[in-house]
């Protein structure tokens, strides 16, 4: 075995090692960018990732219809548009109106909010392994798409995207301890900051914490983007789920259920830019 | 010897096969094998396996090439699966031609050793070190560990495999 770790080939192995790991650093750190083996391995992927994300989108759409029934799969579906349009009209009839009709599907969110420019982006594969549902979409920098850019559905808020490759980018989720998120209660405008948690993430759940013990948050409540950081004000999050107490009991918290069903992803529209973009840049942040 | 390179060829292509499919299944959504949180890397266990039989150097490539396409969907950043799919590719390889006998039982310990190394380290790097995760200690119990356990009895039968390619095709 000695002479194994002697000989030219270990030489070769170690250094093709040192140079992935000097490559990846200098990309990953400074310039803030998939490391380029990685790039071009989810770029030659690709096509054959979304191929197969079709037949099993397919595949899974045939066996609920076999199982469920067709009709049933129809209602259901008819059932979430319903439940969509009246968390629409809630959040409206609580406080922000100009941004309820945001929702109602991606044409209008532009054509309220002129400012807003988005990106449609397929999911293409995920990450089986990771517990936070994190994800592949099939649009990169080539299509204008920036780190830190916000991901949303016609559902709401999705998370933002944390590595750019060319034609490829990560996504990760709402559920992640990664993203913190400024928040308002929409019927109180009581503010918090919401991000993920190890335990939570299990039950899809995050968390909407550094709540005014005075506050009035109640269960059912919807809670959205304040406008603070990287994403735009107005987002729909989730709807309390419960409520809580921090450790030192200063403080509320309450456990929020996201709208997105991150398992049911298909597609997405990343926001590459709008304006007022508060003053907490992730990037600002880490230097 | 043109019979031999032919057979080469033919488990070259079996094995980019078998290796592109595990991986597509690990991409494409929720893993039906999934046992509550435990979820093997099937293509870990098929790398394992391919690394009992396979030179050092082609083991190290072939881990070195299939961790960058796990990095590329995965969220862990760009750099873990390659790293050490690569070091596990090679310390299995170099083990198996230098310590251990190449049986069913160095499958399991290899597995073992190589499994539990790949996902005792994720926990330490995302999970333990990370500012933003807290009390970590459960998934280390209840997900990792069980992942690392079913990855390494996802080898047995992938050594088999294995064994079977190499026998007919060396």
């Amino acid at each position: 075995m000695r002479f194994f770790f002697r000989s030219r080939q270990f030489k070769i192995i170690v250094s093709v090692l040192a140079i992935v790991i000097a490559v990846s650093a200098v990309f990953g750190l400074i310039g803030r960018r998939m490391a380029p083996q990685t790039d071009i391995a989810g770029t030659v992927a690709a096509p054959v990732r979304q191929l197969a994300t079709t037949v099993k989108n397919a595949f899974s759409d045939f066996i609920t219809a076999y199982s469920d029934g067709n009709a049933l799969m129809l209602e259901n579906a008819e059932l979430k548009s319903q439940l969509n349009d009246l968390r629409e009209k809630v959040a409206d009839y609580d406080s922000i109106k100009t941004q309820n009709d945001f929702y109602k599907d991606y044409l209008e969110i532009k054509e309220k909010n002129p400012d807003l420019k988005m990106c449609g982006a397929t999911l293409i594969s995920r990450d089986s392994d990771d517990i936070y549902q994190g994800f592949l979409i099939n649009k990169g920098s080539m299509s204008g798409i920036k780190k830190y850019d916000p991901v949303i559905t016609d559902e709401g808020l999705v998370g933002y995207v944390t590595e750019v490759g060319l034609t490829t980018s990560k996504v990760t989720t709402l559920i992640s301890p990664e993203l913190t998120v400024g928040a308002l209660n929409s019927r109180t405008d009581d503010s918090g900051i919401v991000s993920g948690n190890l335990d939570l993430s299990k039950s899809g759940l995050c968390r909407f914490s550094n709540l005014a013990r005075s506050c009035s948050v109640a269960i059912g409540d919807y809670v959205v983007t304040s406008g603070e950081g990287i994403f735009p004000k107005g987002i729909l999050i989730g709807s309390i789920d419960s409520i809580g107490t921090d450790k030192l009991n200063t403080s509320i918290y309450a456990d929020i259920k996201p709208f997105v069903d991150f398992s049911e992803i298909r597609g997405v529209m990343v926001i590459t830019s709008f304006n007022d973009k508060g003053g907490i840049n992730p990037e600002e942040e880490e230097k | 010897m043109p019979d031999k390179r032919k057979s080469g060829v033919e488990l070259f292509f079996i094995n980019f096969a078998l290796f592109a499919l595990l991986l597509l299944l690990h991409t494409v959504g929720d893993s039906v094998i999934k046992i509550a949180g435990a979820t093997p890397i099937l293509t870990l266990s098929a790398l394992i396996a391919f690394s009992m039989f396979a030179s050092e150097w082609t083991s190290s490539f072939t881990g070195l090439v299939l961790g960058i396409f796990a990095d590329s969907v995965s969220a862990n950043g760009s750099l873990f699966n390659t790293v050490c799919y690569l070091l596990i590719a090679l310390f299995v390889s170099v083990i198996l031609h230098f310590l251990f006998n190449n049986n069913l039982r160095s499958s399991i310990a290899v597995g073992l050793i190589g499994s539990v190394f790949f996902f005792t380290l994720k926990w330490l790097i995302f999970f333990a070190l990370s500012r933003n995760v807290q009390n970590s200690l459960p998934y280390l119990l209840y997900t990792a560990l069980p992942s690392a356990l079913y990855t390494a009895i996802a080898v047995v039968p992938f050594y088999y495999l294995e064994r079977y390619l190499f026998k007919k095709y060396s």
